[in-house]
């Protein structure tokens, strides 16, 4: 299968003010967030970045979503590279984080319209589009509704919808199902799953072991910035179980560091 | 360039359509408006001569051949209720002007040759008797001065702090300026500090956009919203000064309120301009804050210096010298009184057009170069 996300040795460091040392705890003047990463992603599947806390799973994927840029290394998604090509990067691929906000002023059907426009969608695809997303997610009762007034799970739903307005054929995801209740959750997880059908290909990033179990064709495992294993699901757990294996590599990679 | 139209109509959208953001834009011009209307109705009415007053004519002289004549003129129009008082000490004379105890005080010389020479007025621009006098008595005078040998040399005894109302015509421009900051500071600090603060800028960072588009969208959108919002309080000034204006007739306040066409357009250029540098500044800094509270601290820096250089521009103001008008804040102002007193400059106000939209290219291009910069965005 054809590899549509190829990332290479990518470094990311930041540098750390005097206040943010005191709260990391260090006297190092600069955090390597993601040290010499590298990992491919095939068409078609979903791929689950999985590390505990700290790992670099966000600042890995806002590298792919170019919102900041390695300090080296590269990536390449549907043959474009984020560090030479990010506008054509971004008009390809859809990025949702939490992190990504909404203005609580607009409602979702001006928002959704807002940003069809800004991606250069075609007016009446984009409302052909609107009509089946807005039914698909219950948001077409809300759609007049301003932002600010609705629930935390109505609000992921319009800004999962708006970060594909665009139907882009890569996906990536920075903890889809974080703050969910479970029906809300499913929801996402389902809509992943039908993107997957679409032939669309994803990336999350999670640290919830069951989540990549039930939802992802591969895995990387992610600790202190480095893939320490990346592969197929199954090829990876074997007869064992996806949390025995992290903590096994999370064991040995630790006593390293040590 | 459709991106940045696009942008620009949803930032107008935000802030034309919010109640709360249109109230705190446009309620200074509003309250400015009653302020001023109330302040020039109630100077109107202290200023006023009550009905059937009697004028109290100060003169040097007892009886003279000139000025039997003029007293006799202004007796028959019939006009004015007067009396004469006679007082040959003229400091005594002005001390009288001043209280009160007479309301125009003329001064007759004789010349060398026996011929009469000279009437010498003086009146008091803080009293409405006085000044109501001046305005009936001068041209009396000035008309009867058509034979060579008379000339009218009016003179105001008030002092520096009666004419606080020429202070006000000259505070017009700086109090402008300062309109124009507060509602700039306003809109930028919300639109761009704003929008960092509740995370919904990252969202239009992850669109195909150019930084650079989002960068002019939301400083064209902040332009127009600022200067709406000082054109309504710049027309609550206009409209309200005439209140003001007619309650101090005669007081020698120089506002040329029957501005022609090209003083309005000049005045407009320097509005829209100062307008724009305020917005791209103000955006520069509202980019670089982390929140809505942290901008408005950095601004306050800024506001500080354009208050300092505005009061400059109000004390000194210096025409002679057009290239001073290349300095941001005081060519707003010197521009804007010199066009009020109707002597602009058109050199001063080409420096003022070059310089200003040279700092607003700059600045754009500087908040471009911010708008891709992963730790101004998204430094934490
Ligand atoms: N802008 C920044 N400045 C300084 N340090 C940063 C910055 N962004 C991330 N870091 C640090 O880089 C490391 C990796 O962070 P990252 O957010 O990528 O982890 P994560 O795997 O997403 O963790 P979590 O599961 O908690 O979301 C952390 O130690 C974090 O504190
Ligand atoms: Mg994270």
């Amino acid at each position: 299968m054809e590899n549509v996300l190829v990332v290479k040795n990518m470094v990311k460091t930041f540098k750390l003010s005097a206040k943010q040392q005191k709260i990391e705890k260090t006297n190092l003047k600069v955090k390597v967030a993601v040290n010499d990463l590298s990992f491919t992603v095939k068409k078609g599947e979903i791929y689950g970045l999985l590390g505990p806390n700290g790992a670099g799973k966000t600042t890995t994927l806002r590298m792919l979503a170019t919102l900041i840029k390695p300090d080296s290394g590269d990536a390449e998604i549907l043959g474009k590279s984020v560090v030479a090509s990010p506008d054509e990067v971004r008009s390809r691929i859809g990025f949702l984080t939490s992190e990504l906000k909404l203005e609580d002023f607009f409602t979702p059907n001006y928002l959704y319209d807002y940003f069809s426009a800004l991606h250069g969608v075609d007016k009446a695809v984009a409302e052909n589009r609107k009509r089946n997303l807005f039914r698909k997610f219950g948001i077409d009762k809300f759609a007049e509704v301003k932002i600010a007034d609705l629930s935390t799970g109505m609000k992921q739903k319009v800004s999962l919808v708006i970060s594909i307005v665009h139907d882009p054929d890569f996906i990536i995801f920075d903890e889809p199902t974080n703050g969910l209740d479970v029906i809300t959750a499913r929801t996402v997880t389902d809509f992943l799953l039908d993107l997957k059908s679409q032939g669309k290909t994803i990336i999350i990033s999670t640290h919830i072991f069951s989540l990549v179990e039930k939802i992802c064709d591969s895995v990387g495992i992610i600790i202190n910035g480095k893939t320490v294993l990346s592969g197929d699901l199954k090829s990876v757990v074997g007869d064992s179980n996806l949390e025995d294996v992290f903590f096994e590599l999370y064991k040995k990679e630790m006593g390293e560091d040590e | 360039m459709s991106n940045i139209f696009i942008i620009m109509k949803k930032e107008l959208k935000r802030f034309f359509t919010d109640k709360r953001m249109l109230l705190s834009l446009f309620l200074p011009g509003i309250i400015l408006y009653l302020v001023y209307s109330l302040m020039g109705n109630a100077l109107g009415g202290m200023l006023s001569v009550g009905e059937g007053y009697k004028y109290k004519i100060g003169i040097n002289v007892e009886s003279e051949y000139y000025t039997d004549g003029v007293f006799s003129v202004l007796e028959q129009s019939g006009e004015i209720d007067f009396e004469k008082v006679v007082e040959k000490d003229e400091i005594k004379a002005m001390a009288m002007l001043e209280s009160g105890e007479v309301d125009i005080f003329v001064k007759y010389k004789k010349g060398a040759d026996g011929k009469l020479d000279e009437f010498q007025v003086f009146f008091n621009s803080v009293s409405p008797e006085s000044t109501t006098i001046y305005a009936t008595f001068a041209p009396m005078l000035s008309s009867m001065s058509a034979t060579p040998i008379f000339s009218v040399v009016p003179t105001d005894t008030a002092t520096a702090e009666d004419s606080s109302m020429m202070i006000i015509g000259m505070m017009l421009p700086f109090l402008m300026v300062t309109f124009l900051f507060s509602s700039c500071m306003a809109v930028a600090t919300e639109s761009i500090a704003g929008e960092k603060e509740r995370g919904t800028i990252a969202t239009l960072l992850v669109t195909p956009v150019k930084r650079s588009h989002i960068a002019l969208g939301k400083v064209a959108a902040l332009s127009v919203t600022a200067l709406a919002s000082a054109v309504v309080s710049f027309i609550a000034v206009i409209t309200s000064l005439p209140n003001l204006m007619e309650s101090t007739a005669g007081t020698g306040v120089e506002i040329a309120l029957d501005l022609g066409a090209l003083e309005y357009l000049s005045l407009f250029a320097v509005i829209v301009l100062t307008v724009m540098l305020f917005t791209v500044l103000l955006s520069i800094i509202s980019t670089i804050a982390k929140s809505v509270k942290e901008a408005s601290a950095y601004a306050i820096p800024l506001m500080v210096v354009v208050m300092v250089v505005g009061v400059s521009g109000l004390m000194g103001i210096d025409f002679s010298n057009p290239l001073f008008c290349l300095i941001p804040v005081y060519n707003s102002i010197a521009c804007m009184s010199a066009v009020f007193a109707g002597s602009l400059n058109p050199l001063a106000l080409l420096c003022m057009v070059v310089s200003n939209i040279a700092l607003i290219a700059l600045g754009v291009f500087v908040l471009a170069k911010l708008f891709s910069n992963e730790n101004v965005m998204f430094g934490k």
